[in-house]
Formats: structure tokens, C-alpha cells, sequence
């Protein structure tokens, strides 16, 4: 491959037996013409050889911009990886003490199995040839690509753990362990590469069904995070609400989450993620990153405003947990037309953004229906409202409606796709591995039932014997 | 003769009732000596019954739907009546003696009785009768849980697992009327006010 080539290359130009040639130095003994003939022809040679080898060093511009991008790509990955520990802390902070543990090992697993499932089936149903436009045929679990093709498929991995991961959230404290990773295994394998290849398919030939209509969406607002959303929903519809998150007359209850603190700093994480989800989808570092980076940051910093002057003009209180989701909601929303909107349309973006999620929300609780994180909100409908944005923003054909109607096609495919089968596959783990906690596990909380490790033992109070927990360690 | 083997040996005997319709004498004594290995009546043991008395003897599989509705109503009947005898022989300040486990979840009961807000604690009990009716886990049994609201000591079986899953619905319930953040809190006084009456081994079997 020409990196290997090029470090062998390198390697060979400044090698130390390169540089100790001897070839200033001066004969002290007397020769004779014929030694000194072969000693001339020999440092002709030498010269030449480090002649060549210096010219295949030098990069070509072509060469170097694949690196820059690859490095690029690599680098927006792991911000997009670092997103994990975002959504862990948020999740975590959004939860009762004794289930603090549990939303972390989720984060940590679903990661896991999802990078593992997404490297076996996944990258070949997303990125392989798309003939049909329905998924890819071929490349599963690679083993011979190029550089720059290992730098993709890492990079979708990380997004693939993202659309699984919003689900965790959602489904907090009353979902069992195996269950969520079962159905963290099924998205990576299944669900999201499928649909993301009617969206972005085809990188080894064809392409899918939505992209030959035009769909935009530039980083997944739909694709990973309104798919997210649906699969958080139907998860939650299947598992219920936690116990007394509503009264008997239906009234919502707050469960305060055990941190804010956490909850906090997983926005601050999350965002600051986002950066490589949107500017690293570029897949080159050539491309226009400079205007999507502000973009993203405009849309957030419009929709967190936007809220607060909603609260203070219905005289309520501003809430930090909502301003964190109304950023992120503003970031969701952001994502499929940051690459193609100008800055103002990016805090319109944001703006509605912050009134969607307000909207949602109420909604959500109206149905009964209990999102720990809010995930369903900002991931589910924020993605809707962003994907139509971007239709409706494009740069050079704002308000196009035929562009609308395709964004609403993917909008209305995405939703069909990610809640159908996430019920379905929601009920067929619930009716066979189990997928609603116990009870029992409900009040002791998922950290000790689950996996015998307390997240703040010296200062949660315990009802039930804790001593025998070692006993179950490995 | 603990009060579970007894309705066990009770209800036992009325099933066999109900099966001499059906089966001779000494096929009807075959089927009741392993059943009177069951240390409760539960809803499994009488599936069991139905189950095996059909399986063994398919001539009775016809009759099937009969014979379970005949020995519900059996077992039933037999709870009940043992029920009442304990409740009698407990208020006469009778002999009978009851064990750690079950001294422990009176405790329980009295504490949240106590804890409850004087406003809920009625809707607390009512919803926690309700489940306990409703519940497969306690059917053939007759729990009073009314009477605790009275600080009366209704009969309750002596067995760990149901007096969890008994405190298991009292949580559900208080965190239905309460709040899951206030029933947390309700529930950690009451185990400690337990702990401080009874072994906390005990107690904590019960949460």
C-alpha cells in the first residue's frame, strides 16, 4: 500500500547506513588507478541510488491531501467515539443513585457488541456494492482494504455505536442488561446499517434507493439519529414506564436524576463530539468544515437561547437538564443540513429546534410515555425537523418542495423502519431472553441485580444485604 | 403440623375428593402421595396436580377443565378456613408461635403503615389488597392486607419468597400513590425500624 511504500522508502533515504557513507572522506593509504576507478564508480553509484530514493520520498500533492484527509477522518472518529463518554455521563447523571452503574456498563457494552456486530455484517450491509439500493452485498468482516477505506469503515463504526447508544438512555433503570444488549447487537447488525445504506450505501458500487432521489442528509438526522430515537421509543413502549413515573390519574412524576453535575458535562462531551460528527462527514479535510463547524455551533448555541427565552416568557423556571437537551436538540437538528445551509438558516435551525423538543416532550408525557433522557425528543424528533430543515435551506434552492417531499420521504422511512422493527424486535427479546426488568430488580436498583457493584457504596442506603457481593465477582 | 403443611395435607384431601368421580381408590392414593410432597398451596402446586393427574390418567383429560375449576374452589375454601383459624387462635392469645421471618414482615407492615401519610395510607392498603387478590403468585392463598391499616396481624404464609414478593407489591404501590423518589425513602425508614426489632439478616430477606 503506498503508506508502507512511502515508510519503507523514508526509512531506506535516512537510514543510518545511508547517512555514515563515507563519502567525504579521503584515501590515507596509497592505491592504485584500479581501486581508486572502483571506488569512484562506487560512490557514483551511491549517489545515485540516494538521488532516487530521495525523489520517491517526496510526497505528491495528491498523496498528501489522502493522508491529511485519512488523518482527518480518523481524528473526527474519535471524537465521535469520545461521544460515548458524553451520552454515558448524561445518561448516568439523569438517573437515580442506584442505577448509576448500569447506565455506565450499558454505554460501555452497547459500544462493544456494537463495533464487534458492525465489523461482521454491518459495514458490508451499509458501504458494499448496493445494486438493489436496498443494502450492500459484499465486504463483510474486510480484511484487504486501502488505507483510506479502513479510515471509513472505522468511522462509520463509531457512528453505528452512536445510533445504538441513544437507546440506552431512554430505557434506563428498568431494562435488563442482556436484553439491551441483545437488542444492541440486532441495530449494529441490522437495523441502522440497512437503513443508513439507502442514505449513503454504495460505497463500493451502486447506491441507495433514497440518494438516487436526492436525499439530504449530510451527518444523519435521520439516518443515525431519527433511527435512534425510533428505536428508543419502541423500547420504551414495549418495557413501560418505571414505577410511579405517573400517578394513577396519570400525572407525570419527576424522578430527579443523582447528578447534575454529570448530566453537564456529558453535554459539554456530546458536543464537543459533534464537531467530528458533522465536519469529520466531510471524509476530507478539503472540504467546507470551517462553515460546518460554526453551523453546528450556531444551531446549539440558537436552540439553548431559544429555550431560555421560551421559559422566561411563560414565566417558568430555566431547568438545566432541558438547556443540555435543547443544545442537543439543536445539534441534532443541525446535522443533516450543515454542509449545506448558510450560518443564519443554522440558528433558524436551532431556534425551532428548541420548540420541537418543548413540543415533543409535552407530548411524550401526555402519552405516559417515560424517557428517562429525553432521548425520544431531541434524537427522534429533532432529526425529523432537521432533515426537513435541510430540504427546506438548501444553499442556492431554498424552499424547493419537491426537495421537502424526498426529505419527508426519508423522514417518514426512517420513522417506519426504526419503530417497526424496533417493536418487533423489542417484543420478541421481551418474550424470550426478557427485556423488562423485575420489580424486585426496580427497587434494588439494576446496579446491585445486575452486576454487583454499587456506583456510590458508602453513601446509598441499602435495604436489602449487600455483604454477599463479592461472592458473585468473578 | 406447621400451617402450610396442614392446608397442603387439607387441600390435598379435597382434591381427592374431587377425583373420586373419576379414579379408583388406589389410583387416587397414588396421585395424592406425591402431591403431598408440596410444602404450599400455590398456584403452581394445583397446575401440578391438574397436570399430572391428566397425564397420568388421559381418560381424565376430557374432564380436565372440571377437575382444575373443582379443586380451586377447593383450595380455596381450604385457605380460607385456615386463615380464619389462625386469626382466631392469634386474637385468643393462642399457643401457636410464629416464626422470625414472619414477625419481621409485621414489622415491615406496621413501619409503613406508620410512615405512610395519614391521607394515603388507606389507598396504599386498598391497592395493595387488590394486587395481592389479583396476583397468580398468591392465588389459593387469603391475605387480608386490609387488617394491617387496623395494626391487626392478618395470616400471611411462612415463606421468604412470597413475603418479598408481598413487599415487592407494597412498593409498587407506594411508588404508585407516593412517588418512586418518596416510596425509596419510605421503604429505607421502614427497614430501618425493622433492623431495630429484628435480626437484620431477617428483615433484609424481606427487601
Amino acid at each position: 500500500m503506498k503508506q508502507t511504500f512511502f515508510g519503507r522508502e523514508r526509512r531506506h533515504a535516512y537510514s543510518p547506513s545511508a547517512q555514515s557513507t563515507p563519502l567525504h572522506t579521503k584515501p590515507t593509504m596509497p592505491m592504485n588507478r584500479g581501486l581508486q576507478a572502483l571506488l569512484a564508480g562506487g560512490l557514483w553509484a551511491v549517489s545515485v541510488l540516494q538521488a532516487q530514493a530521495a525523489e520517491d520520498a517526496t510526497l505528491t500533492v495528491t498523496q498528501l491531501l489522502e493522508y491529511q484527509n485519512i488523518a482527518w477522518i480518523i481524528w473526527g472518529g474519535v471524537l465521535v467515539f469520545f461521544m460515548q463518554a458524553g451520552f454515558a455521563l448524561l445518561e448516568s447523571g439523569s438517573v437515580r443513585a442506584k442505577n448509576a452503574v448500569n447506565v455506565m456498563m450499558k454505554n460501555y457494552t452497547d459500544m462493544c457488541i456494537g463495533g464487534l456486530s458492525f465489523y461482521l455484517l454491518g459495514f458490508g450491509l451499509l458501504m458494499g456494492s448496493n445494486d438493489t439500493g436496498f443494502f450492500g452485498s459484499d465486504h463483510f468482516m474486510p480484511t484487504n482494504l486501502s488505507n483510506l477505506e479502513w479510515a471509513i469503515l472505522f468511522f462509520q463504526m463509531m457512528f453505528a455505536a452512536t445510533a445504538v447508544t441513544i437507546a440506552s438512555g431512554a430505557m434506563a433503570e428498568r431494562v435488563s442488561f442482556v436484553g439491551y444488549a441483545i437488542a444492541a447487537c440486532v441495530i449494529c447488525l441490522f437495523i441502522y446499517p440497512v437503513f443508513a445504506s439507502w442514505a449513503w450505501g454504495g460505497y463500493f458500487g451502486g447506491s441507495g434507493w433514497l440518494a438516487e432521489r436526492g436525499f439530504i442528509d449530510f451527518a444523519g438526522s435521520t439516518v443515525v439519529h431519527s433511527v435512534g430515537g425510533w428505536l428508543a421509543l419502541a423500547g420504551i413502549i414495549v418495557i413501560g414506564p418505571r414505577l410511579g413515573r405517573f400517578a394513577p390519574d396519570g400525572t407525570p412524576r419527576l424522578i430527579a436524576g443523582h447528578n447534575m453535575t454529570l448530566l453537564a458535562l456529558g453535554g459539554f462531551i456530546l458536543w464537543f463530539g459533534w464537531f467530528g460528527f458533522n465536519a469529520g462527514s466531510t471524509l476530507s479535510i478539503t472540504g467546507n468544515i470551517g462553515l460546518i463547524a460554526l453551523n453546528t455551533f450556531m444551531a446549539a448555541v440558537s436552540a439553548v437561547v431559544c429555550y431560555t427565552l421560551v421559559c422566561f416568557s411563560m414565566k417558568k423556571a430555566v431547568m438545566l437538564s432541558d438547556s443540555i437537551n435543547a443544545s442537543l436538540i439543536g445539534l441534532v437538528a443541525i446535522t443533516a443540513g450543515c454542509a449545506t445551509t448558510t450560518p443564519l438558516f443554522a440558528i433558524i435551525i436551532g431556534a425551532i429546534a428548541a420548540i420541537v423538543y418543548i413540543l415533543s416532550k409535552q407530548l411524550l408525557l401526555k402519552l405516559q410515555i417515560d424517557d428517562v433522557v429525553s432521548a425520544v425528543a431531541v434524537h427522534g424528533f429533532g432529526g425529523v425537523w432537521g432533515t426537513l430543515a435541510a430540504g427546506l435551506f438548501y444553499t442556492g434552492d431554498l424552499f424547493n418542495m419537491s426537495r421537502l417531499g424526498v426529505q419527508a420521504l426519508g423522514v417518514g422511512t426512517g420513522l417506519i423502519w426504526g419503530l417497526g422493527l424496533g417493536l418487533l424486535m423489542y417484543k420478541l427479546i421481551d418474550v424470550t431472553f426478557g427485556l423488562k426488568a423485575s420489580r424486585l430488580h426496580e427497587q434494588r436498583g439494576l446496579d446491585y441485580t445486575e452486576h454487583a457493584e454499587l456506583g456510590y457504596p458508602e453513601f446509598q442506603k441499602q435495604m436489602f444485604d449487600t455483604k454477599g457481593l463479592t461472592e458473585r465477582h468473578l | 403440623m406447621s400451617g402450610s403443611v396442614q392446608s397442603v395435607e387439607q387441600t390435598v384431601t379435597a382434591m381427592a375428593t374431587v377425583l373420586a368421580d373419576y379414579l379408583t381408590h388406589q389410583e387416587i392414593a397414588q396421585l395424592t402421595a406425591s402431591w403431598r410432597q408440596h410444602s404450599t398451596v400455590s398456584v403452581k402446586m394445583i397446575q401440578e396436580c391438574v397436570l399430572d393427574a391428566t397425564t397420568q390418567y388421559p381418560r381424565l383429560r376430557q374432564h380436565r377443565s372440571a377437575i382444575r375449576q373443582a379443586f380451586w374452589s377447593n383450595a380455596l375454601h381450604m385457605t380460607a378456613s385456615t386463615a380464619n383459624e389462625d386469626a382466631s387462635s392469634n386474637s385468643e392469645g393462642g399457643l401457636r408461635s410464629e416464626s422470625a421471618l414472619v414477625s419481621a414482615f409485621y414489622a415491615v407492615m406496621r413501619g409503613l403503615s406508620t410512615q405512610l401519610p395519614p391521607a394515603n395510607r388507606q389507598q396504599v392498603f386498598a391497592m395493595l389488597h387488590q394486587m395481592v387478590a389479583k396476583e397468580r403468585t398468591f392465588k389459593g392463598q387469603n391475605i387480608d392486607m386490609m387488617a394491617f391499616l387496623n395494626g391487626q396481624r392478618p395470616w400471611v404464609p411462612d415463606d421468604v419468597e412470597m413475603l418479598n414478593n408481598l413487599v415487592q407489591l407494597a412498593y409498587v404501590c407506594v411508588c404508585d400513590i407516593e412517588g418512586p423518589v418518596e416510596a425509596d425513602h419510605i421503604f429505607y425508614h421502614v427497614s430501618e425500624a425493622a433492623k431495630a426489632e429484628h435480626a437484620t439478616a431477617v428483615v433484609q430477606q424481606l427487601f
